[in-house]
């Protein structure tokens, strides 16, 4: 904290900057709210039931079993997680690289969403692995260059980083670092471009994995192009997300929000409704062009099928005509009703690929345990904590008011 | 179109084919003829969607 903080001591910094003015007193008053007391509920089931997986293992806490490896800890909280945290690289990418400078205003909180997300995502890999020590293992000790996991490790941890480093600029705005803030601005189109570079890779590297079991995919579902699918999928998903989070950013950090211009605001969804509508319609022709690939048309007329075309239709057309729609008649709220779509779309994608087809010949199927429902639960909380914590004191959804905006 | 439809009935019959069907099984010319519908369809797609803001 430069010539700033050196106007101010410490613990007036911290009374200011962490409990908002107010007394450590009143700043724990005014912490119960309804929606803490439900987080606090959460936390006090979820944390015992982290200790136990931790001390007792999966087969305390998981259905898990040698036929079904894979859980709810997989498929939501790292193949949705990872989908929907996407939204960091497209925006990232559409003002650094691009030069969209009117999409500027939701960078920062699409960058936090995917960092956070990514950050959870570790978190819920780590009660699937357990071990957290080990982690760094495929960097250090031992490296595995012909597993796809290998590929997935490194990609995570140095998305991560990426992710971390693009968000530094608001961190230091708020702590008034200005050389460091500085230097974090300076690379900032480097760090776009490696973290577009490690979202492509991801993104697709986890549809890739995959393509280890094709009998086990229900092959609907399986196809040589699911890493395409994926990565196509995830950036329909990364911006119906942005569209969903400013949706809820702009109605619960109201006070946070500054001086946007909301026409300003709605033109900007409306072209990332746009943008999504193309990459869904996309997404669709792929998903038609693998099944044609596969040939598996004599399996659309099973309970399978039906589902798939469910997927297709209800979760990737219709959000792509009803953006299409919007997009003509110019309403942000349709915009908005097709992104909440669209995240559950991408999210019914990744846990039929990973649970809900998974294994889909066997009579004894994976049910998650509750204990694993909790745990999920409690990441998401966790999550949306930190969210709420991050964006009620740092610069994100608008500008510091000492620093140009402009210079990166 | 009469050279093409030699050409693909003499290949049907080389490759011991006896349908269409076959044929198209076999070449993957499904894949061909939907990439082809994905792109008319993309190019439709994009003139409506691409509208002057208002």
């Amino acid at each position: 904290m430069a010539n700033h903080a050196e106007a101010i001591s410490l613990k007036q910094w911290v009374r200011r900057e962490l409990f908002f003015g107010q007394s450590f007193g009143v700043y724990l008053k005014s912490l119960i709210t309804p929606f803490n007391i439900v987080a606090a509920v959460i936390l006090c089931v979820g944390l015992p039931i982290a200790f136990i997986r931790f001390t007792q293992g999966l087969e305390a806490t998981t259905n898990l079993s040698n036929d079904a490896p894979w859980g709810l800890w997989i498929g939501f909280d790292v193949l949705c997680g990872v989908a929907l945290a996407a939204g960091g690289f497209v925006l990232a990418s559409a003002v650094h690289l691009f030069g969209l400078k009117d999409y500027r205003p939701l960078v920062r909180p699409a960058i936090l969403t995917g960092f956070l997300g990514y950050f959870f995502v570790v978190v819920g890999l780590c009660f699937d692995l357990g071990r957290p020590w080990r982690l760094p293992y495929p960097m250090l000790v031992s490296y595995g260059v012909t597993s796809v996991m290998f590929l997935v490790g490194w990609h995570v941890a140095l998305y991560l980083t990426v992710q971390f480093l693009e968000f530094c600029p608001a961190v230091f705005e708020w702590l008034h670092w200005n050389k460091l803030r500085k230097w974090v601005a300076w690379i900032t189109i480097g760090a776009t471009v490696f973290g577009v570079i490690l979202s492509t890779l991801h993104q697709s590297a986890l549809g890739a994995l995959f393509l280890l079991a094709p009998g086990k995919v229900h092959p609907l579902w399986y196809s040589p192009y699911i890493p395409v699918l994926f990565f196509t999928s995830a950036v329909a998903a990364g911006m119906s997300m942005v569209i969903f989070e400013s949706m809820l950013s702009h109605r619960i950090f109201k006070s946070r929000t500054g001086d946007h211009d909301p026409a300003q605001l709605d033109r900007v969804l409306l072209g990332l409704g746009k943008g999504a509508s193309i990459v869904l319609l996309t997404y669709f022709g792929l998903k038609w062009i693998a099944l044609a690939h596969g040939q598996h048309w004599n399996l659309l007329l099973t309970k399978y099928g039906l589902w798939w075309l469910v997927e297709v239709f209800g979760f990737v057309l219709l959000p792509c005509l009803l953006y299409a729609r919007a997009v003509r008649i110019q309403s942000v709220t349709l915009v908005r009703v097709a992104s909440v779509v669209t995240v559950l779309g991408i999210c019914l994608n990744r846990l039929n690929v990973s649970l809900i087809t998974f294994r889909w010949d066997q009579s004894n199927r994976y049910f998650p345990h509750w204990m694993e429902i909790a745990v999920t639960i409690t990441i998401v909380t966790v999550g949306l904590l930190t969210f709420r914590w991050i964006v009620n004191r740092m610069p994100v959804l608008s500008d510091h008011a000492d620093y140009q905006i402009e210079d990166h | 179109m009469r050279i093409i439809r030699l050409k693909i009935i003499k290949r049907i019959g080389d490759a011991g084919m006896q349908t269409l069907h076959e044929y198209m099984m076999e070449t993957k010319a499904t894949e061909y003829i939907l990439a082809v519908i994905f792109l008319a369809t993309f190019i439709v797609f994009w003139r409506f969607v691409r509208v002057e803001r208002k």
